[in-house]
């Protein structure tokens, strides 16, 4: 069973004669615990596509089965549950919420389970703070962090409750070449030890030479898909 | 979570905060003081007037007048005994005092000044309105002696004092003018300017041989408290006496002053109900701000998996906050204040005094406070920045993921 897939999937924006198509016919299948990589140039559909995934937005035509949920097909509740039981996202700008503390962010998506108690909760959170080097900033706000760090947190953020899928939109590329390395290789030890599904997005070359699958695409299109031993 | 969020959202931009808690302070405050000042008139005229003039209920012949022109020996009470045994057999009645209240008028020798005259049994209307307590200079009456007690101001206008001889001068019940001189045996004070500036008080059975008459034109009574009002005058209406009756209570007499502080009323709800509209679009206004600001964060929380409600519970709770912020300040500092009114008064310039005329208010005005209306004004202020955030709230859980995470949408 594919953790992702994507059947003729078109996306437009627009209508009539300013109708322009960001996704055009995509068929796709992500297997679970895959490292995959949608490259390509600005406005190549990339991060439509990953919206697509995340149920962030709609498709004009086909479908998108994400653990075979029909993500397009459920209401704007169930989109939420979904998304918060199974998703995690990476954005290129962290997003982090700027009130909150490190812990605080990374706890955020366990208190919306609502399934585990405080002291589950700063347990998993501690770990994961570990696992990407953190810990001693816990207690720090985003705003008192380099961007290094806060992509970090993000990463942490996404993982803590072992998502079935994670969304990364170009996550290196607000960060210079020695923190964009870390960052990939920190995704990629995750992604080999706790066996999630990566989907990532970028047009940085070094990001793309250590994916283990590369979806090219142009023009909405997917123009290119290959796949790396090991 | 979101109470943890809310509470740090509220201040994050302290200036912002600032001025939307400032928008609730006000519009409570200013309610509130609204309240304590109209209150603190309505609660003045009518204690002056229960303490002073009229007590709780005032028992009458059927036909008396309201109207002051009106000559009140034109409806006496003949037989009052039987009401005087109704009364003293009464639980509720705590006092009472048989009175003819007659037009008249006091002369010095050279000057002659129209006054309301009251023949009282001293003791009994001593029981109902403290006259002992009010006297300014001299004593009180003594049943059995003759003698009368002036109004102090009325007094100082005629340039008498205590020891005195005065001229009382009236319409006769039944007969014509009569006049009679009396010994001032002292000068009261009451706070109320009608009759400390135009009544005195002559013994009771002074004033019947005085006016040719036998019977009294009203009985003061004092039962307590106003909810015993309505079952009385509906036990008296049942009772059998000689005399028709009717019972008018101190709010017939207070009727014009109840009307005012009613139409004060209602220009300081309507005051109130503006500031507090426009406290609200300033919360609506601040919060669309925060909202647009926080568009990204909107879109983070909801590809995070927060649900719409939960988007407007968020900001309906920073609107609770606010809120409850600039309520429980306000109602502390108002209620400072007019508690503060209310044990200090307000001194009454001389242009103020005067423009109040016979309003029964002399010297200071005194403020009111009022714990439930405290409450609700609390309350209401809280409502009102909840409401105020309602379309925000809305507004930004309207906002689809994938433009609030770009931080477009939501115009």
């Amino acid at each position: 069973m594919a953790a992702v897939l994507i059947q003729d999937l078109t996306k437009e924006y627009g209508t009539g004669l300013v109708a322009v198509k960001a996704l055009d016919n995509i068929n796709l299948a992500v297997e679970k615990g895959e490292f995959t990589v949608l490259a390509g140039p600005s406005g190549s559909g990339k991060t439509t596509l990953l919206n697509m995934i995340g149920s962030l937005d709609t498709p004009t035509s086909g479908q998108v089965l994400v653990h075979e949920i029909d993500i397009a097909k459920i209401d704007n509740r169930r989109q939420a549950d979904f998304r918060r039981e199974r998703l995690g996202f990476i954005f290129q700008s962290y997003n982090l919420i700027p009130v909150l503390t490190v812990f605080e962010n990374v706890e955020f998506p366990l208190t919306l389970l609502k399934r585990f108690s405080k002291d589950e909760r700063d347990e998993k959170v501690h770990r994961i703070l570990a696992e990407v080097g953190l810990e001693s900033l816990a207690h720090r706000r985003p705003g008192e962090l380099s961007g290094g760090q806060q992509q970090r947190v993000a990463i942490a953020r996404a993982l803590v409750k072992e998502p079935a899928v994670v969304l990364a939109d170009e996550p290196t590329a607000n960060l210079d070449s020695v923190n964009g390395e870390a960052i990939l290789d920190l995704m990629k030890e995750l992604n080999q030890r706790k066996k999630i599904t990566f989907i990532f997005s970028s047009h940085d070359r070094m990001v793309i030479e250590r994916a283990r699958r590369v979806v090219r695409l142009k023009d909405g299109r997917i123009e290119g898909d290959e796949k790396r031993a090991g | 979570m979101l109470i943890q969020m809310a509470l740090k959202n509220v201040f994050r931009n302290v200036t912002r905060t600032r001025i939307t808690v400032l928008a609730v302070f006000w519009g409570v405050f200013f309610s509130m003081l609204a309240d304590g000042v109209n209150k603190g008139l309505e609660w003045q005229i009518g204690n002056l007037l229960i303490r002073t003039e009229t007590s709780t209920i005032k028992i009458v012949n059927r036909n008396y007048p309201l109207d002051e022109l009106e000559n009140p020996l034109d409806y006496p009470v003949r037989e009052y005994e039987p009401i005087v045994g109704f009364l003293a057999a009464r639980s509720d009645v705590k006092a009472y005092s048989p009175r003819i209240t007659f037009h008249g008028s006091l002369s010095n020798g050279s000057d002659e000044i129209r006054a309301i005259g009251l023949g009282i049994e001293p003791e009994k209307e001593d029981k109902v309105f403290d006259r002992s307590g009010a006297i300014s200079q001299g004593k009180y009456l003594v049943s059995g002696e003759e003698g009368v007690l002036i109004g102090s101001d009325l007094a100082g206008l005629l340039g008498l004092r205590v020891g005195d001889m005065v001229t009382v001068i009236s319409q006769a019940a039944e007969m014509g003018t009569n006049a009679y001189d009396l010994e001032i045996k002292g000068l009261i004070q009451t706070g109320n300017p009608v009759l400390d500036s135009g009544a005195f008080w002559i013994p009771l059975q002074f004033t019947q041989d005085f006016l040719s008459m036998t019977g009294i034109t009203d009985i003061a009574v004092n039962l307590g408290n106003d909810s015993r009002i309505l079952p009385f005058q509906s036990e008296v209406r049942k009772a059998k006496f000689p005399d028709k009756l009717k019972v008018f209570s101190w709010r017939d007499y207070a009727k014009d002053f109840i009307e005012l502080v009613a139409f004060r009323k209602r220009i300081i709800n309507i005051l109130t109900t503006m500031i507090l509209l426009i406290a609200g679009f300033g919360i609506m206004n601040t919060m669309l701000m925060a909202m647009m600001e926080r568009k990204r964060e909107i879109g983070n929380l909801m590809a995070m998996g927060v649900r719409r409600n939960e988007i407007v519970r968020l900001f309906l709770i920073e609107g609770m906050m606010i809120g409850v912020l600039g309520s429980t300040v306000a109602i502390i500092l108002s209620c400072i204040v007019v508690y503060y009114f209310q044990l200090q008064g307000i001194p009454l310039g001389g242009a103020i005094q005067n423009a109040l005329g016979s309003t029964p208010i002399a010297g200071k005005f005194y403020a009111y406070l009022d714990p439930v209306q405290a409450l609700f004004y609390y309350i209401l202020g809280i409502v009102i920045a909840v409401v105020s955030t309602v379309y925000p709230a809305w507004k930004s859980a309207k906002l689809q993921p994938v433009e609030a995470i770009r931080g477009i949408g939501g115009q």
